[in-house]
């Protein structure tokens, strides 16, 4: 009979424990969920503190800014400002992880504070095959799940004891503590519903280049499309399908930046659509070159 | 937007469950079970080879599955089809059943009203299944992923180690969400068939088969093997099977060779269990898991043929390898561990004597209370979508 209270009590002490640990998580969920989410310590410094470093860099600036680089993660992780920046040209990342919810959202906070004679915008849905894993309904779909664990949080927490004030980004707005665990996987597109989602695509992007142009009251806006990490024997078959793709954006109008856009170098990448830092120096250096010679032709 | 497809197919094998005619009776089953191998073939929807986890589009949404359900229930359940309608349409539209498989053998008709208090006293007893789920399919299945870069390798030791990372990672991901279905399912008061059963605790590839998508297995038994076994044979009867899982996969060439290389691996099996070659047997296992999930993964017909000809070819064997020990952080060294552990337990605790099946060693209030403060601790989101797709 006291074996069988044990049992009893075993069981519902565990079921307790298992509780517990689905209410924390719970809460930590909520948290993450909620405008408190920007206290916790491994929560990237949110959108408005990267404003509010950008617009006092620009107060301080001596003229007016050349080169402003806009998209999600593939510009914030992909691309360097500074590296773009030469004593002429002031380069800034604007870019921002996931542009933080979605492209309106994105583009209010642009709003009255990008200016710049060219704008290079480096929109990832133009890798999007009508599947909707890339772009914003990525965003809607996966943003409501924390990013972080909480045993990170904790970690961090600690290590902030030592080091309160870490900065995120440069004065150019680039990822100063950017790393990145490598994580590779064959980038795949649908061909078939690639070519089909051709002309949604194009559309959608051909709408937000004229929204950046009101933004940043600059006609000078033009597409980098992002480079991705493929497999070697892929290579060619997307790069026909994103020359389509690219056409017709020309054909529409829109200046789209010859850079290249596929890439079967492991050692660039820190998984298919985002470079570590060697791909950053990389990629920022083709940026460059590319943007010199638009700059030279126009 | 799944039902869009799902709701008149549904009907559809409702009028044909009520059809008189004999050959529409015996036909309409395989109809059904190929409807997705046939998506496949016109590129309305991917082939399975675990990299297409997301598809083009949400009408499409778990067709695979659904379609199977039905071929299962119209060729041996006709009768409680008709005895059961509503209960048979809502079993086909089930959410849960349609997300990653387990297939379900039953028609759910036990309904009761589920009030927030009952669901909230099943929740206090959290089910060991949907905790082991979460475990496998978030946590522990995302560490392969870091190795996949292994599948463009030609060296014998990568193309083996590409299989064995591959099969890892499918192993993880598919019976992590096959738990929590169940564990879902089981929240909702419905006991599901169990999709896995420790596959690696198999002491031949016809236990493994025994042990590795079990519901599928299930169905491709009751609808092939059962009924042409006693006119064609044993051994004719395997491969027609095989080719059958392998056509529900995807019509592709991979999947035709994936289905002659187990047929062949099985038969082989087969033969020396009589024989009582225990060795060989092993050596089989293994060597038709890893190079299997290779078949398996590679649609690339030029591709598979040029790593086909290299592990064919042993005299010509390089030894040479790409693998690099990834960076994979402090937790992602924890999980690795722990799926290394979890495998080895799996693989050895059998062959020293403990009958440690369906997942016992995992599923105690013990374990089971470590996982959930495990998962409490590391668990975020690492866009862990089915292997098996959403197709």
């Amino acid at each position: 009979m006291e074996h069988q209270y044990m049992a009893i009590d075993k069981t519902k002490f565990f079921s307790i424990i298992k509780i517990i640990a689905f209410l924390i998580y719970f809460a930590y969920f909520a948290i993450c969920n909620s405008k408190f989410n920007i206290y916790l310590p491994l929560h990237p410094k949110g959108i408005d503190s990267k404003k509010e470093d950008i617009s006092t860099l620009k107060k301080n600036l001596p003229h007016k800014i050349s080169y402003a680089l806009i998209g999600g993660s593939n510009v914030q992780r992909g691309l360097s400002g500074e590296i773009i920046s030469s004593d002429s040209n002031i380069c800034i990342n604007y870019g921002i992880d996931d542009e933080n919810g979605g492209t309106t959202k994105y583009f209010n906070w642009l709003d009255s504070m990008v200016t710049a004679n060219v704008v290079v915008y480096s929109p990832i849905i133009i890798w999007n095959d009508g599947n909707n894993f890339l772009g914003e309904i990525q965003n809607s779909k996966e943003n409501y799940f924390p990013k972080i664990s909480i045993l990170s949080q904790i970690a961090a927490f600690f290590s902030l004891q030592k080091n309160p004030d870490p900065l995120n980004f440069n004065s150019f707005g680039d990822m100063t503590d950017y790393s990145c665990h490598q994580n590779m996987v064959n980038f795949k597109i649908n061909t078939r519903s690639f070519t089909l989602s051709n002309d949604s695509i194009t559309k959608e992007i051909i709408e937000r280049v004229n929204k950046l142009k009101e933004i940043t009251k600059t006609s000078k806006v033009l597409v980098r499309v992002a480079p991705i990490y493929i497999f070697d024997r892929n290579k060619e078959n997307y790069m026909r399908l994103m020359k389509k793709r690219i056409k017709i954006l020309k054909n529409a109008g829109i200046i789209v930046i010859e850079n290249s856009f596929t890439s079967s170098d492991r050692t660039l990448f820190c998984d298919e659509i985002h470079p570590n830092q060697k791909g950053r120096t990389f990629f920022s250096k083709e940026l460059k070159k590319a943007l010199l010679n638009y700059k030279t032709a126009h | 937007m799944f039902l869009t497809l799902a709701i008149p197919i549904a009907l559809i094998s409702l009028l044909v469950a009520y059809a008189k005619n004999r050959y529409i009776n015996f036909i309409s089953p395989y109809l059904f079970f190929f409807t997705g191998p046939v998506l496949t073939y016109f590129g309305f929807i991917n082939t399975l080879t675990g990299f297409n986890g997301i598809d083009s589009n949400k009408i499409y949404f778990g067709i695979t599955f659904y379609t199977v359900f039905i071929a299962y229930h119209l060729s041996n359940k006709r009768n409680e089809i008709k005895k059961t309608p509503v209960n048979f349409i809502i079993s086909v539209l089930n959410p849960l059943y349609l997300f990653t498989g387990p297939i379900p053998n039953k028609i759910i008709n036990q309904f009761r009203i589920i009030t927030p208090k009952i669901i909230l006293k099943r929740l206090i007893f959290i089910h060991s299944d949907l905790l082991l789920g979460i475990l496998f399919a978030f946590i522990l299945a995302p560490v392969f992923k870091q190795f996949f870069y292994l599948k463009e390798s030609i060296t014998i030791i990568d193309i083996f180690l590409f299989g064995i990372v591959f099969e890892l990672y499918v192993y993880f991901n598919f019976a992590g969400f096959s738990f929590i279905a169940a564990g879902l399912m089981r929240l909702l008061g419905i006991k599901v068939l169990q999709n896995f059963n420790q596959p690696f605790s198999a002491k031949s590839i016809v236990e493994y088969w025994q042990r590795w998508h079990i519901s599928l297995s299930f169905i491709l038994k009751k609808l092939f093997f059962e009924k042409i076994k006693s006119q064609l044979g044993l051994y004719i009867t395997v491969f027609v099977v095989f080719l059958a899982s392998a056509i529900w996969h995807g019509i592709s060439y991979n999947f035709i060779i994936w289905g002659l290389f187990h047929s062949l691996m099985w038969c082989m099996a087969h033969y020396f269990h009589k024989q009582k070659f225990k060795v060989l047997n092993y050596f089989v296992l293994a060597y038709g898991i890893i190079v299997g999930r290779v078949i398996f993964s590679e649609i690339d017909s030029n591709f598979l043929w040029t790593k086909m000809k290299i592990i064919l070819n042993i005299y010509n064997w390089n030894l040479n390898t790409e693998m690099e020990i990834p960076n994979m952080g402090r937790i992602g060294t924890i999980n690795f561990i722990i799926a290394s552990i979890i495998i080895s337990l799996e693989v050895i605790l059998p062959r020293f004597g403990f009958k440690n099946y369906n997942y016992s060693h995992l599923k105690s209030h013990f374990i089971s209370c470590l996982i959930a403060l495990y998962i409490c601790l590391v668990l975020f989101n690492r866009n862990g979508t089915p292997v098996y797709g959403d197709r």
